[in-house]
């Protein structure tokens, strides 16, 4: 990892994964007991917007496979991909929106938000979605994967703020 | 239009070329004598004048040229004529399959001059068929592929359910006497219990010495971390969005603290107060990571199902089949409720069987059983505790019946919602469907359990009907955000006919 991060306030994060309470549950010990991290949990496409909508975060992890939600537009958008995670890939749809949102979506993206702000964290790792993520300018990417240490949440928050400093020079 | 019909003499010179289909002679070394449009159009000849060109020069494999004569020939011999020989030409680089009508030409002498036939561009549905022929091989590929490696899945989950019960074993004195996974308030009254004796064992820490000899023990970003330790200790419900997170995160904190007890320096702090740190820490994160234990061993137990379903469906059609018999319906729910003991007793939920009497289907007692006891394992995964004190264990109720001739194997649950659209637009039975509630609580699945209960129902000419409504007449507005956060009713049935003859 390069320059120190210097942190004045908790770090604000939110994390859409609709695993995060169960199966993935031992990656969130650490970000409590640090104090460090103030962090919000979206466990489908329509909670994410509502958090994305109503607060500010440093620091977005999104998973590729996630539910829709209560919201229709995504439960439409949800159907007309064979009601699949998989073949959904509403995180993908959720970084469209917020970063070619305007025009497409019937809702409006934050405007604070920028790709800086967002790191992906998927066991998704094909070619076709780097190309996506690299027409949407996310750089930061952790493969998820059976062998990752309990406190890779803290190395992906650390990455986005990394990347944050070094684009804003 | 004229009202007069058109008088057939007049087609009597009808040009043959003018046919809706590949006409063509070609001499004995393939020199196409007569090319009607269409074969023009296929060879990407000119659709005009005369005919500079060879069908030798089209076929993709040239000796294959010399076999369709000798077979013409010999067909010619019997009397006959080719019928749809299919020939692989290549046209432009790309390759043409063509079905072929023809016969041979022959002088007064009986001698083979040429060939007249047809011939049928195929191309689209001659590639579709290989390409089906292709995707069906790698399927069975696939198929023997996804056998082995679940079944090679399926060992070493064994050897992991082996190792948790060793495990679990070894958390000697523990708290609770079987291997079932304890309630959330169980475990959350027992959390709290360990948290606050470990907090009040790190304050008597901190007041046990002058700040001198403390800092002498353990330095002070230690003594910081430790303060801040136990207020994270004491209001753990607070900083912990998800109570699913408790018992892994206060595993971590308390492992955390016992690496800060293992730096402490001796001869710095009362022996007694650094010893109950020890304990109380140790006490906290044994206790977390049996609960997580628990928690893996039954998550270990399901996916062994889970793969095995999998690979049972994955190889229904690979193996012979057998000729149905006479089944009794008890002896398969008993067996089914052996299968599913194991995975009962590791969630805590009873199986309560009711009505059932001796009746007989007709059937596949290998497919009956995968069916049903997909449907019983769904009924057990799908369960949420019924009592208020939670005090008694849950339970899913099967019951049979007959009606009509059909004997009815219900299959009842108290729990997780299937939502009515899903029931309805039949979605619940399509193959790799998982209803939008199903993952209530981390619950694994395949989405093949009702599609292939219907299949082996309907095999054996029955079929599975599904409803699921609230337990409570309270919330009944499906709009509301609550209602399907209420607790539901939900009943499978596999309906089959009596047999004939049975009691």
């Amino acid at each position: 990892m390069g320059g120190a991060v210097v942190k004045t306030e908790k770090t604000k994060v939110l994390w859409v994964e609709d695993s995060a309470r169960l199966e993935l549950r031992n990656l969130t010990g650490p970000i409590y007991i640090s104090g460090d991290y103030h962090m919000n949990l979206a466990e489908d496409a329509t909670s994410a917007v509502r958090y994305l909508q109503s607060q500010v975060y440093d620091a977005i992890i999104l998973d590729m496979r996630l539910p829709p939600g209560i919201d229709d537009y995504w439960i439409r958008v949800y159907q007309d991909r064979g009601e699949d995670k998989a073949d959904a890939r509403l995180g993908l749809e959720l970084a469209n929106w917020m970063f070619n949102g305007r025009a497409k979506f019937p809702f409006t993206p934050p405007a604070w938000v920028r790709q800086y702000h967002v790191g992906v964290f998927t066991v998704e790792n094909d070619a076709d979605l780097h190309a996506r993520l690299d027409e949407l300018g996310i750089r930061v990417f952790q493969h998820k994967t059976a062998g990752l240490a309990d406190t890779i949440l803290i190395d992906i928050i650390m990455r986005i703020l990394q990347e944050q400093a070094s684009d804003r020079g | 239009m004229s009202n007069t019909p058109p008088l057939l003499e007049q087609f009597t010179n009808f040009d043959f070329r003018e046919l809706p289909i590949g006409v063509y002679m070609t001499s004995l070394d393939g020199r196409f004598i007569v090319a009607n449009r269409i074969v023009r159009e296929m060879l990407k000849l000119p659709l005009e004048g005369r005919l500079d060109a060879n069908i030798l020069q089209y076929y993709a494999n040239p000796a294959d040229r010399d076999a369709a004569i000798a077979e013409a020939k010999r067909l010619a011999a019997e009397g006959k004529h080719v019928d749809r020989g299919i020939l692989r030409l290549k046209v432009a680089g790309k390759d043409l399959f063509v079905e072929d009508y023809c016969k041979i030409l022959q002088d007064a002498e009986g001698q083979v001059i040429g060939f007249v036939g047809c011939m049928v561009d195929i191309t689209q549905s001659y590639e579709s068929r290989r390409h089906e022929q292709e995707l069906r091989e790698r399927v069975d590929e696939l198929r023997f592929d996804i056998g082995r490696i679940l079944h090679a899945n399926t060992t070493t989950l064994v050897m992991v359910k082996q190792t948790l019960d060793a495990v679990i074993e070894a958390f000697e004195p523990k708290p609770y006497r079987d291997m079932s996974v304890p309630h959330a308030q169980e475990v959350e009254t027992a959390l709290t219990e360990y948290a606050n004796l470990l907090a009040n064992a790190i304050e008597r820490l901190m007041r046990s010495a002058d700040e001198q000899r403390r800092l002498q023990a353990l330095t002070a970003a230690d003594w910081k971390k430790l303060q801040g330790y136990v207020s994270f200790l004491r209001e753990y419900k607070e900083r912990i969005p998800t109570p699913e997170s408790f018992p892994a995160t206060l595993r971590k904190l308390a492992n955390d603290i016992g690496r800060i007890h293992a730096a402490i320096v001796p001869g710095n702090l009362a022996r007694e107060t650094v010893r109950e740190v020890q304990n109380t820490a140790w006490q906290l994160e044994r206790f977390a990571n049996l609960v997580e234990v628990l928690e893996t061993r039954a998550a270990v137990i399901q996916m062994d199902y889970t793969i095995h379903s999998l690979r049972e469906f994955v190889t229904t059609d690979k193996r012979e089949q057998i000729p149905f018999r006479h089944l009794n319906v008890k002896s398969l729910i008993d067996e089914c409720a052996k299968r599913m003991a194991e995975y009962a007793r590791s969630l805590k939920i009873d199986i309560d069987r009711r009505d059932v009497g001796e009746l007989f289907i007709m059937g596949n007692e290998r497919d009956l059983l995968r069916a049903l006891s997909n449907l019983l394992h769904n009924a057990i995964k799908y369960s949420w505790r019924r009592d208020p004190e939670r005090t008694k264990p849950a339970w899913v109720s099967v019951r049979t019946f007959v009606r009509e001739k059909q004997v009815h194997i219900e299959f009842e649950n108290w729990g997780v919602p299937i939502k009515r659209e899903e029931i309805e637009r039949g979605k619940v039975f399509e193959l790799g469907y998982r209803g939008e509630l199903s993952k209530d609580r981390g619950r694994l699945g395949t989405g093949i359990g009702l599609t292939d209960a219907r299949r082996v129902a309907e095999a054996h000419g029955g079929r599975v009907e599904v409803e699921s409504h609230p337990a409570f007449r309270g919330l009944q507005d499906e709009k509301s955000a609550q209602y399907y956060s209420q607790p539901f009713l939900t009943k499978v049935t596999m309906i089959l006919p009596l047999a004939d003859g049975a009691k």
